[in-house]
């Protein structure tokens, strides 16, 4: 199945363990290796203390943590599936913390950007199949196979 | 025709995908209305020229006008009932 992503480069982790948002954000900053500069991290952390990025779905909630583009080196997408729900707070509303099973980190050049990336991984997001399949998914190759090839 | 301004935090990302929902849902109930986008930021000095505000995050005073704010155009719940809330203030 093909569907329309804003990058080539999709990184998968299966069960990542962390015990919060900005573990989670610095592991995965890590798999997401030389597309991002060694400042995309902290710079990641900080702009979710700043604007959570939590959104809760029926079945699952998901946060989308992601650095501003001068901490991007070239466009790429790492997807995790977390072994046990971290605590991310909820976008729009800080005060409200949610239990996050899946994870969705961008790493976007301004041109990316410009061409609504963020918003075409939150379209995808809004997939039911596709977000059971991703959390339910046992390899990080079935977690590939649920998402498919871009398009 | 009806004015809805959609903000969120940047005006790139959510407002994007709250934009898009909201215009087909409201075409789907017969409404033609014109939907621009801004940064949360920018409501207070914006919401004058509109007929309804959306925003996914805290805005800072709408000059009166009517806001919903809402997570559902992201994540489906309680999608009907904002759209009916909204439907309404265009009548």
């Amino acid at each position: 199945m093909k569907r329309e992503l804003p990058v080539s480069h999709i990184y998968f982790v299966r069960g990542l363990t962390a015990k919060t948002d900005a573990e989670v954000i610095r592991a995965l900053a890590g798999r997401l290796g030389s597309h991002v500069k060694a400042s995309f991290a902290e710079a990641a952390v900080a702009r979710e203390k700043r604007s959570p990025t939590g959104l809760p779905f029926p079945d699952v909630a998901v946060a989308l943590p992601h650095a501003e583009p001068e901490h991007v080196e070239s466009p790429a997408l790492v997807v995790a599936s977390l072994e046990k729900p971290v605590r991310f707070r909820q976008m729009g509303s800080p005060k409200v913390v949610l239990e996050v099973g899946l994870v969705v980190m961008p790493a976007l050049t301004a041109k990316e950007q410009a061409a609504a990336g963020l918003a075409s991984l939150l379209t995808l997001l809004q997939d039911v199949e596709l977000r059971r399949a991703l959390l339910a998914a046992e390899t990080e190759a079935a977690m590939q196979a649920a998402l498919g090839e871009p398009a | 025709m009806k004015k809805i301004l959609v903000a969120c935090g940047t005006a790139v990302a959510t407002s994007t995908v709250v934009a898009k929902k909201l215009e087909e849902a409201l075409k789907a109930r017969g409404f033609a209305v014109s939907i621009d986008q801004c940064k949360a930021s920018e409501v207070p000095s914006k919401a004058a020229a509109y007929d309804v505000i959306v925003s996914t995050t805290e805005v800072d005073g709408t000059a009166g006008k009517p806001l919903i704010r809402t997570l559902s155009f992201l994540t489906g719940i309680g999608i009907d009932a904002d759209i009916e809330k909204i439907a309404g203030f265009l009548k």
